[in-house]
C-alpha cells in the first residue's frame, strides 16, 4: 500500500475508534454536565454492561445486541436506584464527597463481578468479529462500523431528548443553574434521578454494544474507561452532548495516528496531551459553550 | 458460574481454622482479590490439589499439611504484611505470589527474615538472578521461556526447509513479564540470525491494536512474537485477522494458554503457538490424571497456572520430609537438595548462569489445533506434530 | 497549638513504644506512617487549599525511585537523594501547577491525573531513566551509626519520623500567615485576591511544599518495598487512595488524614485476613457508609459537633 492509502486507513481507524470512545463517553457527558460530580464508576457501569451481554450470551444464547432490550432498562433502573439512595445523599455536601461515593460504587461493583464471574477475562465471540469490508479501498470494520452506528443513534435519540421533550428542557435548564431551576418549578432531585439513570443506561449501553469487539476484566478494565470517558467529555465539551462524537473522534485520531508514525508505548499520552492543551487553551471544549473555569 | 460467596466462606473458615497439634502449617501468599485475581483462583485449585494428595499419602512424616492462605490483593503492601505476620507465625517456608511487583519485595523480606520462598506465579529472571539462599522457584523463568520459543521457531525453520523464517515483529505490553521476555526474545534473535522488522510495546488497557499490527503488515515478518496480558490476546487476535496480518508462525504468550482463549477467538486461534510450564498431554506420567484432578477441582477448564500451584506444594512437602519442620535452616537445606518428579516437571534447584534456586524446568511449545491446545514441542515430549505455516487468513 | 503539639508529642511517645510492644505487626504500622504522612501532605494542597489533586502517586513514585537509582547505580545514601527528591519534586510541583492552577474544581483534578499519567508512561517507558518495566532493586543500603535500614524497626521509625515532621508542618502552618493565605484561597480565590493575596502564588506554594513531603515518603516506601516497578509506584490507584485517605479523615483538619490512614488501612487489612476475596467489595461499601453518614469526614465531623456544643453551651449560659 502507498503511504496516503495507509495513512487514510488509519484516519479511518482512527475515526471508527473515534466512535467507540464516543459511545463511552457520553453517559458521563451527560452526568458530569448536569450533576458536576466526577464519576468514578462510569467505566464501571460499562464493564457492567459487558458482563450482562457475556451473562445473557452464556445462559441464553442471545446476541450481544439482542440482550440491549433486557441490558437497557436495567441499567436505568440501576442508576435511578444508585442515585436516590446514594448520590441524592452527597449532592449539597463538599463535592468530593459524591466523587468518594462514585469510588466506593466504582470497588463494588468491580467486586461484585468478581465475586460472581471470576477474575478471568471475557468476552462474546460472534460470527463477525473480524469481518470487514472495502470502501474505496480501505477496510472498515464491521464491529467497529456497528459500534459507530449505535454511537450515532443514541446521540442523536439523546439529541432530541434533550431539546425536543419537556423533560429534556428539565435537564437542560437544571444544568445551566439548578436554583434557577428550582425557582421555575423544575423537580431538579428527580431531573439528577433521571439523569443518572440515563448516563448508566448509556455506559451499559456501550458495554453491550461493545463487548464482540473488546474483552471485559473484573478489576482492571473500568478504570481504562473511566479515564477515556473524561477525555472525552473534556475535548468534546459540556454544552452539547454531540459534542461527545466530535471528542471521541479526535481523540480517536490522535491516539491512532500517534501510536502509527510515533512511538505506539506512548499511545495513551498522546490522548492525555491533547486533553490538557484543550482543558488549558480552549476550556469550553472544541464544541461546548458552557466555561469551564467554574 | 460459581458460587462465589460459599467459596469464600470456606476458604475464610480454612484461613481462620486455628492449627491443632500434630500439624505441620505452611504459609501462602495469593492474590485472590484485585488485578491478579483470574490467576489466583487458579494458582488455590492446584494447591489444594497437591494438598489433598500429599494428606492422603500420610502428610508430612505422619503429620497432617495445613495451609494458611493470606490474600495479598494484588499489591506488594498486603503481601508484605502477610509475609510478616508468617514469619512471626514460625511457619516452615512461605509459597508466593503472582506479580513480580509483589514476590520481589517478598523475596527481599524473607531472604532477611531468613524464610525459605517457593515462588507461585511470578517468572520474572530478576525473581532468582541474582536470586538468594532463601528463594527457590520451580517453574519457568524468562529466559527459559524465550528460549523455547526460539528453540521452537529453529525447528520449524530446520524441519520445513522451503518455509524461510528469517524475520521476526515483537508486539508486546509494557509490563515487566512482556517486557523481559521480549528483552530476551531480542536477544535470542539477533543471537540466531533473525532480523527483528518490528518492536511495539503498549499500555495496559489498550483495546485497538490496527495501527500496529498495519505497521507490522507493511513489514512482512515471518514471525509474530506476542507477549500480551491476560485479556487482550483476544482483541490482538480478533483485529490480526480483521487488517489481514498474516505471519508464518504467531506465538501469543500469556492470554493464548489460557482455556477461555479459544472459546471467545473462536476459529480464529487455530495455528496460535504459546508456551507453558505444563499441558495434559505432554509425555511426562501421571499428566493426564493430574488434569483429570484439576479439572474436578476447578470446576472447569484447568491450565498451567493451576499445575504450577500444584508444583509448588509438591516441592514444599518434598523438602519437609526430609527436613525438620521446625528449623527453617534445615528446610532450606532440604530445599536446595530437592530432586523429584512430579507430574508436572522434575524439580532440582541450580545455580547457573547468574541464577540461583531456580529449577532448570523445561518449557513446552501448545499449539492451538482445531480448537484444542497440543502439545508440539520439544519433540520428545510432543503429542503431536506442530501445523506449519500458519495459511493466510484469506484461506481459513 | 500547643494542643496540637502535645498530641503530637504524645503520638510520637507512642509510636516509639509501639515496635517493642508489636514486634510482629511492623509492616502494617508503616503502612498505616506512611499513608497518614501522604495524605497529611496532600491535605496541604487539596484540603486546605482546596485543590483536589488525583496525581499524587507520581511523587511517591519519584521518591522511591530517587532512592533506588540512587543507591543501586550511583551509590548515593538515602538521605541524599530524599533531600535531592525533595527538592525536584517541588520543582515538578512548581510547573505542574504553573500549568493547571488556570483550571479550577474538578477540571483542575482531571488535569492532575492526565499530568500523573502521562508522567506513569514516561516512567515505564524510558528504560535509560528509571531502569524500566522490569523495576529496579535496593540491594544495598548503608548502616548510618550501625542501624541495618532493612529491618523494619529501623523503617517503622522512618516512617514514623516522616508522619511526625508532616504533621507538626500542618500545625505550624494553620496558625501561620501562610494557612490563613491557603484557606483565603479555598474559600474564594477573587477575594482571597481583594484581600491582597496571590492566590497562583499560594497555590504554587502549597504544591511544592506537598510534593516535596510525598516524595519523602516514597523515599521510605522504597527501602520498605527494596524492588519496585513503575506500573505500581506511579499507579493512578495510589494517588487514588492518597486522597481517599485523607478525605475520609476529614480534609483540611490537622489530624483528619492520620485519622483516615488508621481507620482505611487498619480496615484494609482487618478485611484483607477475614473476608477472603470478598475483602475490596466490603472495603467499597465501608466507603460509601462513612461518606453517607460522615461526610466531613471523620475528624471533620466530630469537630463540627464539638463546635456545635460549645455552641449549645453558650447559648444556655
Amino acid at each position: 500500500m502507498a503511504g496516503i492509502d495507509i495513512f487514510l486507513q488509519n484516519v479511518a481507524n482512527g475515526v471508527l475508534m473515534g466512535g467507540v470512545y464516543a459511545l463511552i463517553g457520553i453517559g458521563l457527558t451527560l452526568v458530569f454536565g448536569v450533576m458536576r460530580t466526577i464519576n468514578f464508576a462510569h467505566g464501571d457501569f460499562v464493564v457492567l454492561g459487558m458482563y450482562s451481554a457475556v451473562l445473557f450470551n452464556a445462559l441464553l444464547g442471545w446476541d450481544p445486541y439482542l440482550s440491549l432490550l433486557l441490558a437497557m432498562p436495567i441499567g436505568f433502573l440501576t442508576g435511578v436506584i444508585v442515585e436516590r439512595f446514594i448520590l441524592s445523599r452527597v449532592i449539597d455536601a463538599p463535592p468530593e464527597s459524591a466523587l468518594l461515593a462514585t469510588l466506593g460504587i466504582s470497588l463494588i461493583i468491580g467486586n461484585a463481578i468478581l465475586l460472581t464471574f471470576g477474575g478471568e477475562p471475557r468476552s462474546v465471540q460472534v460470527s463477525y468479529a473480524s469481518s470487514t469490508f472495502s470502501i474505496a479501498g480501505v477496510n472498515v470494520s464491521m464491529v467497529l462500523l456497528l459500534a459507530g452506528i449505535a454511537t450515532v443513534i443514541m446521540i442523536a435519540a439523546l439529541y432530541a431528548l434533550l431539546n425536543r421533550t419537556e423533560i429534556g428542557r428539565a435537564i437542560r435548564g437544571t444544568a445551566e443553574n439548578r436554583l434557577g431551576a428550582e425557582l421555575v418549578g423544575i423537580d431538579t432531585r428527580r431531573i439528577h434521578s433521571i439523569v443518572f439513570g440515563l448516563g448508566v443506561m448509556l455506559a451499559v449501553m456501550a458495554g453491550v454494544t461493545l463487548i464482540p469487539l473488546l474483552f471485559a476484566t473484573p478489576t482492571n478494565t473500568g478504570a481504562v474507561f473511566t479515564l477515556k470517558a473524561f477525555v472525552v467529555t473534556v475535548l468534546g465539551g459540556l454544552g452539547n452532548v454531540g459534542a461527545a462524537i466530535a471528542g471521541g473522534i479526535l481523540l480517536g485520531v490522535v491516539e491512532v495516528l500517534g501510536a502509527s508514525y510515533f512511538m505506539s508505548e506512548y499511545r495513551e499520552a498522546y490522548g492525555l496531551i491533547a486533553f490538557l492543551l484543550i482543558l488549558l487553551f480552549r476550556p469550553e471544549g472544541l464544541f461546548g459553550r458552557t466555561v469551564k473555569r467554574v | 458460574m460459581r458460587i462465589a460467596i460459599a467459596a469464600a466462606l470456606a476458604a475464610t473458615l480454612s484461613v481462620v481454622g486455628a492449627p491443632a497439634q500434630a500439624q505441620v502449617e505452611i504459609g501462602v501468599i495469593n492474590s485472590l482479590s484485585g488485578n491478579f485475581a483470574a490467576f489466583g483462583e487458579r494458582y488455590r485449585t492446584g494447591l489444594q490439589v497437591a494438598l489433598d494428595e500429599i494428606n492422603a499419602n500420610g502428610g508430612i512424616k505422619g503429620q497432617q499439611l495445613t495451609l494458611s492462605i493470606q490474600d495479598d490483593r494484588s499489591e506488594a503492601k498486603s503481601a508484605l504484611a502477610a509475609a510478616e505476620s508468617f514469619a512471626s507465625k514460625g511457619v516452615p517456608l512461605v509459597i508466593g505470589s503472582y506479580a513480580s511487583s509483589i514476590t520481589g519485595p517478598l523475596a527481599q523480606f524473607l531472604t532477611r527474615q531468613k524464610v525459605p520462598l517457593i515462588v507461585l506465579g511470578s517468572a520474572d529472571d530478576s525473581i532468582t538472578k541474582p536470586g538468594s539462599p532463601w528463594v527457590f522457584r520451580a517453574k519457568h523463568n524468562s529466559t527459559i521461556v524465550a528460549k523455547a520459543y526460539f528453540d521452537y521457531f529453529d525447528h520449524l525453520k530446520n524441519t520445513k526447509k522451503d518455509v524461510p523464517l528469517e524475520t521476526v515483529a515483537m508486539l508486546y505490553g509494557n509490563g515487566a513479564w512482556p517486557t523481559s521476555l521480549a528483552k530476551e526474545g531480542k536477544r535470542l534473535a539477533s543471537e540466531r540470525g533473525y532480523k527483528v522488522v518490528g518492536d511495539q510495546a503498549y499500555d495496559q488497557g489498550v483495546t485497538d491494536f490496527r495501527p500496529i499490527l498495519n505497521r507490522f503488515r507493511g513489514a512482512n515478518a515471518d514471525v509474530l512474537y506476542i507477549v500480551s496480558y491476560a485479556e487482550d490476546g483476544v482483541a490482538i487476535t480478533r483485529q490480526m485477522r480483521e487488517v489481514g496480518l498474516n505471519a508464518k508462525v504467531i506465538a501469543i504468550d500469556t492470554s493464548a494458554a489460557l482455556p477461555s482463549f479459544v472459546q471467545q477467538v473462536g476459529e480464529s486461534a487455530d495455528y496460535v503457538a504459546t508456551a507453558v510450564s505444563w499441558s495434559q498431554d505432554v509425555k511426562y506420567p501421571g499428566a493426564q490424571e493430574l488434569y483429570e484432578r484439576l479439572k474436578a477441582k476447578a470446576g472447569g477448564e484447568p491450565s498451567f497456572y493451576e499445575a504450577e500451584g500444584y508444583l509448588a506444594l509438591m516441592v514444599a512437602a518434598d523438602a519437609l520430609r526430609r527436613a525438620d519442620p521446625k528449623s527453617r535452616e534445615s528446610v532450606r537445606e532440604a530445599l536446595a537438595a530437592t530432586n523429584i518428579t512430579t507430574p508436572v516437571t522434575t524439580v532440582s534447584f541450580k545455580s547457573a548462569d547468574g541464577f540461583q534456586g531456580q529449577n532448570p524446568i523445561r518449557s513446552l511449545i501448545l499449539q492451538i489445533q482445531d480448537g484444542k491446545h497440543v502439545t508440539v514441542f520439544p519433540e520428545d515430549l510432543a503429542a503431536k506434530p506442530p501445523q506449519h505455516p500458519t495459511p493466510e487468513w484469506s484461506s481459513r | 497549638m500547643t494542643k496540637h503539639l502535645i498530641g503530637l508529642g504524645l503520638l510520637l511517645a507512642a509510636g516509639i513504644a509501639y515496635p517493642a510492644i508489636f514486634p510482629n505487626n511492623l509492616t502494617i504500622a508503616i503502612s498505616v506512617l506512611l499513608f497518614a504522612g501522604w495524605a497529611t501532605s496532600w491535605d496541604l494542597l487539596g484540603g486546605w487549599n482546596g485543590q483536589v489533586s488525583l496525581g499524587h502517586a507520581s511523587f511517591v513514585g519519584l521518591g522511591a525511585y530517587f532512592v533506588a537509582i540512587g543507591q543501586s547505580q550511583f551509590g548515593l545514601a538515602p538521605w541524599w537523594t530524599m533531600a535531592m527528591a525533595a527538592a525536584f519534586a517541588a520543582i515538578l510541583g512548581y510547573f505542574w501547577g504553573w500549568l493547571t492552577f488556570s483550571l479550577r474544581g474538578p477540571y483542575f483534578s482531571l488535569s492532575t491525573i492526565a499530568v500523573a499519567e502521562i508522567l506513569r508512561l514516561v516512567a515505564i517507558n524510558e528504560d535509560w531513566l528509571t531502569g524500566g518495566a522490569t523495576g529496579v532493586f535496593i540491594a544495598t543500603l548503608p548502616e548510618p551509626f550501625g542501624i541495618d535500614l532493612f529491618s523494619r524497626t529501623a523503617q517503622f521509625y522512618m516512617a514514623l519520623a516522616f508522619a511526625a515532621v508532616v504533621i507538626a508542618t500542618v500545625i505550624v502552618i494553620s496558625r501561620a500567615r501562610f494557612g490563613f493565605q491557603l484557606r483565603a484561597v479555598r474559600e474564594d480565590e477573587d477575594s482571597a485576591m481583594a484581600a491582597g493575596i496571590d492566590p497562583t502564588a499560594t497555590k504554587l506554594k502549597a504544591f511544592m511544599l506537598s510534593a516535596a513531603l510525598t516524595s519523602i515518603g516514597g523515599g521510605i516506601y522504597g527501602i520498605v518495598l527494596a524492588f519496585i516497578e513503575p506500573h505500581v509506584m506511579f499507579a493512578l490507584l495510589l494517588s487514588v487512595q492518597i486522597a481517599l485517605t485523607a478525605i475520609i479523615g476529614g480534609r483540611g483538619t490537622i489530624w483528619g488524614p492520620a485519622a483516615g490512614a488508621l481507620v482505611l488501612v487498619g480496615a484494609g487489612e482487618m478485611f484483607r485476613t477475614t473476608f477472603a476475596e470478598a475483602n475490596m467489595l466490603i472495603y467499597g461499601i465501608l466507603i460509601l457508609v462513612v461518606v453517607l453518614f460522615v461526610p466531613r469526614g471523620i475528624v471533620g465531623e466530630l469537630a463540627r459537633r464539638h463546635i456545635r456544643r460549645l455552641y449549645a453551651k453558650r447559648a444556655q449560659s
